[in-house]
Order: structure tokens, then sequence, then C-alpha cells
């Protein structure tokens, strides 16, 4: 058997390439968050992508409130806000997503293929819709 | 000769079952954090794959991960299995490279962030593909910064119960030779 032996202390101790190496992660990651908080927009449309494609664009408004069906799934607006109801896959994970209210925020039913995501207002291209 | 074929039979056989038993357990025991992406776990059967990788090799830490997509596919049906094959393959390709590594300028702390780092945008880039969008990109962040959390925990995991189990096994092997 090929083991490798190295070192008999109690641990191994971190390297300096683990250091650089999650640094960078982490720098990558804060920037990701930050990014969106930078963009910042008054008005959010929820887009609705069932199996690749735009079926429904709503506007989030604080009245509006709006039951959707799509797909194998049921979908709720209300409060500015959209979260998944009802779905018919095991998991739910759509479900437990929650409400989703800021831009870029996003759901998504996976095996029922259906996506919702939130884009602020003068965003009125959907460049990042594959078909 | 014959007697290391058998002890790595036997070896495999219980990091197989540890790394199933681990994946199983895994989603029972994850709470439902509200910022982070629903489903996300904290990878423990990753420990058992980077064993693998490290006593055996790379074949190994496959065999296990396509027993777990199996797996995946026999208890949470088929979306699973495609999402656990995408983010295992990657991630296990991703251990077969930085494993050559591990001793020299890293350890296992950051082979385990890497790892579920790939494994997190394997299963991105699968569930992009499923729903046909790659709207589901708005998730990398949280993906990422989930990532190093539970990468962190499993590698210095492994950092710290590796030389223990390697004395042992060091030990098992002196005492029948």
């Amino acid at each position: 058997m090929k083991l490798i032996l190295k070192k008999q202390s109690d641990f191994i101790g971190i390297k300096k390439g683990d250091i650089l190496i999650v640094a960078f992660l982490l720098a990558v990651c804060t920037a990701l968050f930050i990014f969106p908080i930078l963009k910042s927009n008054d008005s959010k449309t929820a887009v609705i992508i069932l199996d690749g494609e735009v079926v429904e664009t709503v506007e989030l408004l604080p009245q509006e409130s709006k039951k959707l069906e799509v797909g194998n799934c049921v979908l709720i607006i209300e409060n500015g806000t959209v979260h998944f109801e009802e779905a018919s896959c095991p998991d739910k994970l759509c479900i437990k997503s929650g409400c989703l209210s800021n831009v870029g925020d996003t759901a998504a039913c996976v095996p029922n293929k259906v996506v919702v995501t939130i884009e602020g207002k003068n965003k009125n291209n959907y460049d990042m819709v594959a078909y | 000769m014959k007697k290391t074929t058998v002890n790595k039979i036997a070896l495999l056989g219980i990091f197989s079952a540890l790394a199933l038993v681990l994946s199983f357990i895994e989603g029972m025991l994850m709470p439902d954090i509200p910022f982070m992406p629903p489903g996300a776990k904290p990878g423990l059967s990753n420990i058992v794959t980077m064993l693998a990788a490290s006593f055996f090799g790379f074949g190994s830490a496959m065999y296990i991960t396509l027993l777990k997509c199996m797996f995946a596919f026999a208890t949470r049906g088929a979306t699973a299995a495609v999402m656990s094959f995408c983010g295992g393959l990657l991630s296990t390709l991703g251990l077969g490279i930085l494993i050559k590594h591990e001793g020299k300028s890293i350890s296992f702390f950051s082979i385990g962030v890497l790892c579920a780092a790939f494994h997190n945008f394997g299963q991105l880039a699968a569930s992009c593909v499923i729903t046909g969008t790659v709207l589901l990109i708005n998730y990398s962040k949280y993906l990422l910064l989930f990532a190093i959390i539970t990468g962190s925990i499993t590698g210095l995991m492994l950092n710290v119960v590796m030389p223990r189990l390697q004395k042992i096994l060091k030990k098992e092997q002196g005492l029948k030779e």
C-alpha cells in the first residue's frame, strides 16, 4: 500500500500556499458581494423563466399581490417580494429559498426547470438569458 | 503484494461506506440557514474522498465519487444524481491534481476549500444546463462563501486526522509484516 508518510507530528500545519489560495478566494467572494450593492435600482422586476424561456415579467410593487402557476410550480408575488409557494419536486429547495426581494436574488426549482430572478429597472435587455 | 491488495480492498470498502453514511446524514444535520443557498451541505464525505485520494490515488477517489452519485440516484432521484455527478466529477478531478502538491506548498486546508468550490461550481453548471438559463450565476457568491467555510472545516479536520491515521495504518502494517 502506497502511503504518503512525510511527517509524524500531531497535525499538518497550514502552508503558505493555503493562505494565498484562501485569501484569493475570499477576495473574489467579497468582490462578488460588494459589486451588486454599487448598482442601485429603484424599481425591481421579477423575471420568471421556464425551461430557458422568459414566460413572465412582473414588476414588484409593494401593493401588488399575484399568484402565478408556472410549470409545476406556484409562485406568489406579494409586498414587493416573490417566492415559491408550491412545487412538485421532491426536495422543495425552491420553497426553502424563501422570499426574494433584492436585485440579483435568484431562486430555482431545478427538476421543474423554473427559475425566478429579480432584475433592476434599467436592465431591459435580458442579455444573460440563454435560449 | 497480495496482502496489500486485500488491505486496499478492505480499506476502500470502509471508506466507501463512510462516504455514503456521511453524505446521507449531513443532509439531515443541516439546518435551513436563511441566507445560504438552499440544499447546501457541509460536504463531509469530501474528507473521505481526500483520504482515499491521498492513500490510494485518484482512481479510488473517483470510485467513491461515482458510488456516491449512484447512491444519490437511489435515494434522491435523477436530478440529485446529475448534480452529484457534475459536482463530484469536477471536484475529484481538481483533487487528483491538487493532491500531488499536498505537503509541498499546500495542505489539506486549501485542497478542501478548492474542492468544495469546484464541487459547488460543478453543481451550478449542471443546474444552469438543466434549467436552460445562466441566471443562476447569481448564486455563485453564496456558493463561493459557503465553499470557503465548509471547505475550511473539512480540510482542517483532515489536517488533524491525517497524521494519526497514517500512524495507525503504519503500525498495523508493521505488526503484520
